[in-house]
């Protein structure tokens, strides 16, 4: 188990390296300097920006000096908007994707592992292949499908919720909409797997001991079978927290909720290339922690790896 | 082995076919009849296809049904000197009350027959506490005595680790620890010993043949290997084709086997020293395939005593001598039929 | 029970054909992925021949019958059609003969609007006048001015003139089409709000192409004006040309079959194109590593693991933004993130397939390692690479969507290339107006697709490898 953490703990930070490197790079060798928008800046001025920002130096020098900076913590300045840093952009639109993305996870766990327990236990049946062609629709209908229908379905004909925006206070049920149309993707992967980890787990040896053993079904599903079968589904969480993450893009977008999506969507349109690296850097730090947890999970539930 | 000891399990004339995509029937089992008394040990040898851990899963209706079926049969099970239960047709959850407590299984592979992800311990535990009600205390306690009885050292810290951390052998007793748990009258051991490595087999046929001496648990014991039946069985039946072609008690069958493939098998292991495990040397030819089962009586394509009505009739059951049975037309057909222990009895 | 299914399975392998006719017929008794490849063959046809088929220009606008239903047909007019006395008549009518003109009567109510509208394009401000037809002097400022059926809003003056009908002005949000066209910058729109439910006929006899007479309701007059979006039938010498549209209309009037047909040109191009790219990098990558084996293996397959967690999307993202929004730069950015699948997969390919007897032939015989692994081990593992290939088309059309979603479609010669993806961002902006058929003809074409290629997928995986059956 420490080797399976360590292995992994390892690799954590070499992910948000590549990151940095792509990020900077990126950003570098593009066309057009960050300020050569910037209305006509007197030429000691410009210098005076340029030195300040270590422009002047060599990109493996500005490097390191941004290396620095994100070690420290610190995602640098916003183009854009002149008086704040990217941490401070966070600070303030971190928590309505937060909420948002829990919420839908939460949602897509429940529902997915739902519908796949009950397809995976009577395969083959009606519900099977009912569950299982709905989630095929959940799989391929995109949130900015599903958005827009669910807002002109339950905002426009039935007025249940506001056709978009956000609570500053946090829960309200603005979140309805947003949360279910991220959410859909995820529930319906998480049924499929779910269904054919079941699938997989019923006809091993270990349930038919189980059965053997005169256990009543409910103690085999819930105690023998779903411990097994849930495997799949943990390590599809990984990725599943990027996919969130990404798709909350489209979907703050659609409900115009004020989340770091928005933020990141915005400021690569408005070339604000300051927040965008920042931003980058910030999400991919997270989903790199969050794939870590998500493996040491796995490694929790699965006994054969905690005692490698 | 006492004749009047009373019947724990019989079944009569059972048939178990699988019904494939397009219809068809794999007629696994297809006829067959065999009892176990009280304290006896039967063993039922036969190739890998033979029906025999199919009859047995029948018999805990383990099997899933559809695709299985039962187009004919009974099983009887003696639950105590009063109450007699036919087991094919009874609700499911009769039998699963059964299961565990009075009739015990154990199955031929236990690195995948163990819970990989639940500790020895809950699975062990989980079977006192379904059917009698146990508390967790008492249970742990039944389970380390049952556990230092099945030769685990150290049960106290075995106990609480998983399955993946015990070796091949090691599983295979932790599995006999568990079928033992509720003290079952019946215990079927399913080719309890062919996964493993020759010395670790033997170990554990020791400590059946151990267990049976001090509980005097019924066995069932499925093997396909000669040499297991003849250290412990008191009475063999060989299946072929999904039917018993021949059942005797143990010295008659060794002494004269008299269906040609008996005689095939016990051709093919060394006689003088019959409990060290040998590969089973095949006899000519193989298996039937049992969606197509051959005419008259199946063995004849392979047998090489065939004659006339081999491929045309099939031979019944027929006590040829006293308390041994064969389905071969090279003996008097004139015996009476096989009819189950009571006539046996007489 | 394992005997008995060992059996079973037996009993499947009975008649000895090849692979790939087995899994034909396989893939033909599942009735969804016939159905699939029927749907994708459709779409995949009119894409191919789409500027052929084509009803009208996809690009072609006429926003007075912009957001019509389905089946909504129309004749082709001018914006302002103006008939006066003497002088040539407008565009599209001819030369000679007589013309009659159904039109709303419309001069009913008309009320003064002054919209102010921030330098953002944001409306500020929504002021409206008294309407004095119902003599009522007070002036309103709603936040709303949703216009209900037969009313206009009329801004500009002569060239400039625009109307906008069936639209909403919100406090806070972008001007409507066309009236933002008229309102540049921080300015404050002056417009009227109409209302108007009758209908008047108009007709216009001409002769050597000059207007000879011209009569409202048969009543004789100097000169008429009529406005494109009031016209509800036109006829040109007795005989009305006509334009339907299937489908209806988007914003601008552009015919949304049409627009359906040639993004799904886009869309599945760059679903195709892109696939490739990533099936290319993928299966050489993937082959390699398995064939190579050992530490190489692992290095290589580490690279895949570390490249995984990194959030491509952003890249891609980023990569449109900074370096411009060319289609060969969606196909590398795409292709370079779905290609890590594609290797791993044929990796565990290789990794079985390279210890088989064949393979240990062909190398005992001397062939090169690239004999080996592109002329025996890519081959053999060529179901497994047309399942996921057809699985992955789906993903890269997907990701092409959203980035159009976004607002980042692709661009060629500055014009944008309009895809599913980005006639669904518009529908949506139209569906939330309440029109909702453009998100729906898009969504449905692109979810269709989408359904069909993931079926499609899943049959084929089906039909090569019975045993996967219900997995995944």
């Amino acid at each position: 188990m420490l080797k399976y953490i360590l292995r992994r703990l390892v690799t954590a930070p070499l992910v948000i390296f590549l990151l940095l490197v792509i990020t900077f790079t990126m950003v570098r060798v593009a066309p057009g300097s960050p300020f050569s928008s910037e209305k006509a800046t007197p030429p000691e001025i410009q210098e005076r920006q340029r030195a300040f920002y270590h422009l002047d130096k060599s990109i493996p020098v500005q490097f390191i000096y941004y290396l620095g900076n994100v070690v420290r913590g610190d995602l640098g300045p916003s183009l854009k908007y002149k008086d704040l840093t990217v941490n401070e952009i966070i600070s303030r639109h971190w928590l309505p994707s937060f909420v948002l993305g829990t919420t839908a996870m939460a949602l897509a766990l429940v529902m997915g592992m739902t519908a796949g327990i009950l397809a995976g236990l009577k395969p083959n049946s009606r519900w099977d292949y009912s569950s299982m062609t709905i989630s095929m629709v959940g799989i391929t209908l995109p949130a900015f499908v599903t958005g827009p229908l669910l807002v002109v379905v339950f905002s426009l004909k039935l007025g249940w919720f506001r056709v978009s925006g956000w609570d500053a206070n946090g829960f309200s049920k603005d979140i309805v909409l947003p949360a279910i149309t991220l959410s859909l993707p995820y529930a319906a992967r998480i049924a499929r797997l779910m269904r054919a980890g079941l699938l997989e787990v019923v006809n091993q040896d270990y349930i038919r001991t189980a059965r053997a053993k005169g256990l009543r079904e409910h103690v085999v599903v819930l105690r023998h079978a779903l411990k097994g079968a849930l495997l799949p589904v943990v390590s599809f969480l990984g990725p599943a927290v990027a996919f969130i993450i990404t798709g909350s893009l489209v979907v703050e977008t659609i409900f115009q909720v004020p989340g770091l999506g928005r933020q990141f969507t915005q400021s690569a349109l408005n070339r604000d290339y300051g927040l965008t690296q920042g931003l980058v850097v910030f999400v991919g730090t997270l989903l790199v922690v969050l794939n870590l947890v998500v493996d040491v999970a796995y490694g929790f539930l699965d006994p054969r790896i905690r005692y490698d | 082995m006492s004749e009047s000891a009373p019947v724990v399990l019989e079944v009569r004339d059972l048939k178990t076919y699988f019904r494939t995509d397009d219809g068809a029937d794999v007629k696994a089992v297809d006829g067959a009849s065999f009892y176990v008394r009280a304290g006896e040990v039967l063993g039922i040898v036969g190739e890998s296809g033979s029906g025999k851990s199919v009859a047995n899963l029948s018999v805990l209706r383990l099997l899933p049904e559809p695709p299985a079926h039962h187009p004919s049969g009974e099983i009887f099970f003696q639950r105590n000197p009063t109450q007699r239960l036919e087991l094919l047709r009874a609700p499911l959850s009769t039998v699963r009350k059964l299961r565990g407590r009075e009739m015990a299984m154990i199955f031929q592979d236990p690195m995948t027959s163990l819970n990989p992800f639940l500790k020895v311990s809950r699975q062990l535990t989980e079977v006192l506490e379904e059917h009698e009600g146990t508390g967790p205390e008492e249970s742990r306690a039944r389970a380390l005595e049952l556990l230092s009885a099945v030769g685990i050292p150290a049960p106290e810290r075995r106990i609480d680790q998983y399955p993946h951390q015990f070796s091949g052998g090691m599983r295979q007793r932790v599995m006999i620890a568990m079928a033992l748990m509720c003290e079952p009258t019946l215990l079927v051991a399913d080719e309890p010993t062919t996964a493993l490595d020759v010395t670790i087999s033997a170990q554990i046929l020791d400590l059946l043949r151990r267990i049976h001496g001090e509980r005097k648990t019924a066995i069932v014991l499925i093997t396909h290997d000669l040499g297991v039946i003849a250290g412990m069985a008191h009475r063999v039946a060989v299946m072929y084709a999904g039917k018993v072609i021949e059942t005797a008690p143990v010295r008659e069958l060794f002494k004269k086997p008299l269906h040609p493939y008996a005689q095939g098998l016990l051709a093919s292991i060394p006689r003088l020293d019959a409990t060290r495990r040998e590969e089973l040397k095949p006899i000519g030819g193989s298996p039937p395939d049992l969606r197509a089962v051959p005419s008259g009586c199946a063995f004849h394509p392979r047998c090489p005593h065939r004659f006339e009505p081999c491929d045309k009739k099939v031979p019944p059951l027929l006590e040829v001598e006293p308390g041994h049975y064969a389905a071969c037309f090279l003996h008097p057909q004139d015996k009476p039929p096989y009819r189950g222990p009571e006539e046996e009895k007489k | 029970m394992t005997e008995a299914v060992a059996v079973q399975e037996e009993k499947k392998e009975a008649p000895p054909r090849s692979l790939w006719g087995e899994a034909w017929s396989r893939l033909r008794k599942n009735r969804f992925a016939v159905m699939s490849l029927a749907w994708l063959s459709v779409i995949g046809i009119a894409a191919a021949l789409a500027p052929w088929i084509v009803p009208y220009d996809p690009q072609h606008q006429e926003w007075w019958t912009g957001k019509r239903p389905p089946l909504y047909s129309h004749a082709t007019l001018e914006l302002i059609m103006t008939f006066s006395e003497g002088s040539a008549p407008p565009a599209p009518f001819p030369s000679s003969g007589t013309h009659v003109i159904k039109v709303k009567k419309e001069e009913a109510r008309t009320r003064d609007l002054r919209i102010k509208v921030s330098h953002d394009g944001k409306v500020e401000h929504i002021e409206l006048g008294p309407d004095l037809d119902a003599d009522d002097p007070h002036s309103e400022s709603p936040d709303v001015l949703a216009l209900a059926s037969g009313e206009r809003i009329v801004a500009g003056e002569g060239e400039k003139r625009v109307a906008a009908a069936a639209t909403t002005v919100e406090k806070g949000k972008v001007l409507p089409e066309p009236l933002a066209g008229a309102a540049t910058g921080q300015a404050v729109l002056v417009a009227q709000w109409r209302k108007g439910e009758r209908t008047r006929e108009v007709e216009a006899r001409v002769e050597q192409g000059k207007v000879a007479s011209l009569a409202v309701d048969s009543k004789p007059e100097k000169r008429v004006e009529v406005a494109a979006d009031e016209v509800l039938d036109v006829a040109l010498d007795g005989s009305p040309f006509v334009h339907t549209h299937l489908l209806g209309t988007d914003d601008s009037g552009r015919d949304i079959l049409s627009r359906i047909i040639f993004g799904g040109r886009i869309s599945l191009m760059v679903g195709i194109v892109a696939t490739l790219v990533s099936l290319v990098i993928g299966v050489a990558y993937g082959a390699l590593s398995g064939y190579a084996g050992g530490r190489t293996d692992e290095l290589m397959m580490r690279i895949v693991d570390i490249l995984y967690a990194i959030p491509f999307m952003f890249f891609v993202i980023i990569l449109l933004v900074l370096f411009g929004r060319s289609l060969i730069l969606l196909f590398a950015a795409i292709g370079a993130v779905e290609w890590l699948t594609m290797a791993r997969i044929v990796r565990g390919q290789v990794l079985s397939l390279k210890e088989k007897e064949f393979i240990e032939a062909a190398r005992v015989s001397g062939t090169s390692t690239f004999g080996i692994v592109f002329g025996h081990l890519v081959p053999n593992s060529l179901g497994t690479v047309i399942v996921y290939t057809t699985l992955t088309i789906p993903e890269v059309i997907l990701t092409e969507a959203f980035l159009s979603f976004l607002g980042l479609s692709v661009q060629y010669n500055g014009q944008n290339l309009e895809s599913w993806g980005s006639l669904t961002k518009s529908g949506m902006d139209l569906a939330l107006g309440g029109f909702p058929w453009l998100l729906l003809w898009s969504a449905t074409a692109l979810s269709l697709t989408l359904f069909a290629l993931n079926f499609l997928g899943d049959g084929l995986r089906d039909a090569l490898d019975p045993r996967l059956r219900g997995k995944g």
